[in-house]
């Protein structure tokens, strides 16, 4: 009798224990080079929508400013850690900002998602950014990013 | 004592039988990378979808998206079925699900968006050209324009109606049209048309479900 009830009591507890599977385990390792190329694609295209949306004149109260980024002329690894203090610079100064206008900036939209997605398969520590650095209006920012961000898509292709 | 042996592995395997064990395989999910999560629960085993859900958790920037996916019978796959609208997709991005029933944690999953990518089905169009051959067009039913939709191929199959032979082109979505050639085709004979689309984000394994059949009939002399 107790053995049928040890048995039955094995059969419901192997049966109960919930499986934990993964499709493809997440990884901190450097993604596969179509996954680059997603993320850095979409990137592009949100940039492309927000600055299209993005007023071309601004009240002065209005006006954000982001560090002047040195965005031309670099190698891979330097455009790693400048895609990183982007990331920094929009989420501290623009991404919790209340206007409408700053939408595409808010991190739960896919402009800083693919960003943060990005970020977090290259960059391990993020550089601070040089707060002697000279600013530039939001809008110059963004077209130069984009500038970047389409040599990375290029040379990912 | 040895029917008492018999009496108990005929019950450990009625237990084992009417217990219901989810495997991974049970449990799909598949984004249209716009804004629909649509999960479905297959088992030969499971008698009602009621009291089935998924709870979903994804994770975005430093927060957390939850989700509650409740299941229910699709009469026409027999599969519990439910779906969640999210808003928007990014390729490397993680869904992670707890499959309940009740309060019963039946089985985890964890997703990355790219790899479970399914496209929407392509809507086809067919129109016979000046010089008779076959202009196949199609709307890939999404909104925007950008690097996924250049990631979109269709694969486009046709034959004969009612025939068994079928000839597959696969073109690459932002050719936007196909040109069936009507000299490779037969008179006077009806042949039909159907597609799906499937994405280079995830290498093209995932198609999506076949689009509604089209039809055409080539002239009489061709």
């Amino acid at each position: 009798m107790m053995k049928t009830i040890l048995l039955l009591a094995v059969a419901v507890f192997v049966s109960s224990t919930p499986v934990t599977t993964s499709v493809k385990p997440h990884t901190d390792k450097t993604p596969a080079r179509h996954t680059d190329k997603a993320l850095l694609g979409e990137l592009v295209d949100e940039l492309i929508v927000a600055i299209k949306d993005f007023p071309k004149v601004l009240p002065k109260e209005k006006l954000i400013f982001l560090k002047d980024l040195q965005m031309n002329g670099l190698d891979h690894k330097e455009r790693e850690v400048l895609f990183c203090q982007v990331e920094q610079e929009l989420k501290t100064k623009v991404s919790g900002l209340s206007d409408a206008i700053f939408d595409h900036f808010r991190t739960d939209k896919k402009l800083m998602r693919n960003l943060n997605m990005y970020n977090k398969y290259h960059v391990k520590t993020c550089k601070p950014v040089d707060e002697k650095q000279d600013e530039i209006p939001l809008h110059d920012f963004l077209k130069k990013l984009l500038t970047s961000v389409k040599i990375a898509f290029n040379q990912v292709k | 004592m040895f029917s008492t042996f018999k009496c108990q592995i005929f019950l450990t395997l009625i237990c084992i039988a009417l217990c219901y064990e989810p495997t991974k395989e049970d449990l799909k999910c598949f984004n249209d990378y716009e804004t629909e999560m649509k999960c479905s629960l297959s088992s030969k085993r499971l008698q009602s979808c009621s009291g089935h859900k998924l709870n979903i958790t994804h994770p975005v920037s430093n927060t957390f998206e939850k989700y509650t996916c409740i299941f229910e019978r699709n009469h026409h796959s027999d599969n519990c079925e439910c779906n969640v609208t999210v808003e928007g997709f990014v390729a490397t991005e993680i869904f992670n699900t707890t499959l309940l029933e009740g309060s019963n944690v039946l089985l985890y999953k964890t997703f990355m968006t790219s790899d479970f990518i399914k496209p929407k089905s392509p809507v086809l169009s067919v129109q016979k050209i000046e010089n008779g051959n076959f202009n196949v067009t199609w709307d890939d039913q999404y909104e925007k324009n950008g690097i996924f939709f250049e990631a979109l191929r269709i694969n486009l199959t046709y034959g004969i109606k009612g025939g068994h032979k079928n000839i597959s082109k696969t073109v690459p979505n932002t050719v936007r049209s196909y040109e069936i050639v009507a000299k490779n085709l037969l008179p006077n004979t009806n042949y039909i048309l159907t597609a799906t689309m499937s994405t280079d984000y995830n290498d093209h394994s995932i198609p999506s479900d076949q689009s509604a059949t089209v039809e055409f009939t080539t002239c009489k002399s061709i």
